[in-house]
């Protein structure tokens, strides 16, 4: 009975009920994610520093060796330090990881909140292009991109923005389209806010969530594009240290030196992990629901 | 009543209809409803699901067009593609609070984006005046940093109201406003829509699905069928003598607490009809427990009946005791 009594008296009075948000910092994924991304970044950023010899230094004397006090890693096959070019690798992959997410998130996610919000033939024009982006496999279409591009860092970024652009569009249309019906969209509609506003502050907010949880599977994803891409020898030229280019030189090695290829890969199972952690904490938190 | 529009009229509806569908099933949401509201006026629009209520509400507040009719707001026509003035004269509080406010932002950048938006007040007094729109709607100052999920049903249903009456509309269309509320809350909700009305001179008006709702707030009272009024008059006149058979009936099933009422049978029956296939003559006959031959041959329209002000649309309206039924029930 006195339960009943407090929560009555609490719906009544003008003091809002003293719910407490979860912080940030108490989510385990989201902060174990952030820690191991951390990680790999500082270990990007630090690469010059903190790596024993030179990516690029030759030394055919000493190929092909394995884990040592000088080389902790070992040397591939032209002798170069196998630590050094993983730290070296970390740069240019999580760089074009975290870049190549970034358009396509900006453009997508605007595509996809006109089409969701407007409707008519704006969604019906936007939605056909994305259809017939959609209608080929997404590896394909890169290579084909980097393959008419040539290949190199601008035209990696070009192509793989030019492909996930879709996938943010699909999914921010699909949560505008069930925003628009709210009744907070409405009420502010009948407001008298102009739609440009309705979009970026009632709509927008309530939707990019989707969106950025879906952009941290999207930087692995790139990231697996940009290492098949240079698997296929189509990614970042040669001698630049990149973690595809690495595990592909090294398959050759993979019954005496496994760990040439295993490394690499490791590197990006690590950050692949990290980012999908991050995703999986940010869902939580960004979610609407969370406020309510 | 006059078909000029009067000075007086906060909000005149004439004639409305809406139809969704093609040419073969073609529904008929609303059927041509007229109504207006005096300044300061509480009208009640009451109905069962499917009326049409909540389309009228939104065609009035500009959600929605009508397929033909004339919305008019200080008897000027103001149609689907409004500005901001004309947004701002006509405001909705919607049913469910839970849904109507945008739970990312504060309290406070609630109020103040409408304030800036219609400029209502200088840059600098935004504050002062989101604070005196909190005392207006009986909230403390010390909430309007908090989100919206912090609040309860009634309280989040006081903040949608404020955010309304932000712009200084002139009329209100609440749609259901305490419907989704607690019982406990829907009380001092329907205190502070009182409130307002003698405060503001606001023209409100209130749809509820409940005559018991809105008895006790409301100036006159509109009752809906498939989408036409069937019967409008002043609250008491309404609830003293009501002329329409279906309005006879949902006055009889207003739940009161006396032990003979248990044993009244339920007042109607069945669904309404689809509004896709009405029926012939009037639309409540096949409901009707007066029904005669005639009613299946005549649309009623609205007409003078009783006392003054009072219309019903129906071919027997003042021939029909409204105790009628309540007396057969208990002779048999």
């Amino acid at each position: 009975m006195s339960a009943v009594a407090t929560l009555r008296r609490s719906r009544r009075g003008g003091q809002p009920a003293s719910r407490r948000l979860r912080p940030w910092y108490k989510n385990g994924s989201l902060v174990a994610g952030l820690i191991i991304v951390g990680i790999m970044v500082l270990l990007a950023v630090l690469a010059p520093l903190i790596s024993p010899d030179n990516p690029l230094h030759q030394n055919l004397d000493q190929a092909l060796q394995g884990p040592s006090g000088t080389h902790w890693l070992g040397t591939d096959k032209l002798g170069r330090d196998v630590l050094s070019r993983l730290l070296y690798g970390a740069r240019v992959d999580l760089k074009i990881g975290f870049l190549a997410v970034l358009i396509p998130f900006v453009v997508g996610s605007i595509l996809g909140a006109i089409a969701g919000y407007y409707g008519g033939w704006i969604d019906i024009i936007i939605m056909r292009v994305v259809d017939v982006f959609y209608a080929f496999p997404l590896y394909l279409l890169v290579i084909a991109l980097v393959f008419v591009l040539g290949s190199g860092e601008r035209s990696i970024y070009l192509a793989i923005a030019l492909v996930s652009w879709v996938s943010y569009c699909k999914i921010v249309r699909g949560e505008v389209i069930v925003a628009r019906r709210q009744e907070y969209v409405q009420a502010a509609r009948l407001g008298g806010l102009k739609n440009m506003r309705v979009l970026a502050r009632h709509v927008g907010p309530n939707v990019v969530s989707q969106a950025i949880t879906y952009a941290m599977s999207d930087i692995i994803m790139d990231i697996m594009v940009i290492v098949t891409l240079g698997y296929l020898g189509l990614g970042i030229t040669p001698p630049t240290a990149e973690w595809g280019s690495m595990i592909s030189d090294a398959q050759e090695f993979i019954t005496t030196l496994w760990w040439m290829a295993v490394l690499p890969g490791i590197a990006v199972v690590i950050t692949g992990l990290g980012l999908s952690l991050i995703g999986d904490g940010l869902g939580d938190l960004l979610s609407p629901e969370r406020r309510r | 009543m006059s078909t000029i529009s009067g000075v007086n009229e906060a909000l005149s509806v004439e004639d409305v209809t809406k139809q969704y569908g093609s040419r073969r099933n073609i529904l008929r949401a609303l059927d041509g409803v007229s109504l207006e509201l005096q300044r300061g006026e509480i009208v009640g629009l009451v109905g069962e699901s499917g009326s049409g209520k909540s389309t009228l509400a939104k065609i009035i507040a500009g959600g929605t067009g009508q397929t033909s009719g004339r919305v008019l707001s200080d008897g000027q026509e103001i149609g689907i593609r409004r500005n901001a003035g004309e947004h701002r004269r006509i405001q909705m509080v919607f049913q469910d609070p839970y849904s109507s406010l945008n739970p990312r932002l504060t309290v406070r950048s609630t109020l103040a984006e409408v304030l800036r938006v219609h400029k209502i007040v200088e840059r600098d007094q935004i504050d002062k005046e989101v604070s005196r729109l909190m005392g207006l709607v009986g909230l403390d100052d010390s909430a309007l940093d908090a989100y919206p999920g912090q609040f309860s049903g009634g309280q989040r249903q006081r903040i949608a109201i404020a955010r309304a009456l932000a712009v200084r509309p002139e009329v209100l269309v609440a749609d259901e406003p305490v419907s989704a509320l607690d019982v406990s809350v829907q009380a001092t909700i329907l205190d502070l829509f009182r409130s307002l009305r003698s405060e503001l001179g606001l023209s409100v008006l209130f749809i509820a699905h409940n005559l018991a709702v809105v008895q006790h707030l409301v100036d006159r009272i509109a009752v809906m069928y498939l989408g036409r009024i069937v019967e409008v008059a002043p609250v008491q006149a309404l609830f003293a003598a009501p002329q329409h058979p279906y309005t006879q009936a949902l006055i009889a099933s207003v739940p009161r607490m006396r032990p003979a009422d248990l044993e009244r049978a339920p007042a109607i029956e069945g669904e309404p009809p689809s509004p896709i296939h009405l029926p012939p003559g009037c639309r409540f006959n096949p409901r009707c427990a007066h029904a005669q031959s005639s009613c299946r041959d005549t649309d009623p329209t609205l007409e003078p009946a009783g006392a003054p002000d009072h219309l019903a649309a129906c071919l027997f309206a003042g021939a029909l005791q409204p105790r009628s039924i309540a007396a057969t029930k208990e002779s048999a």
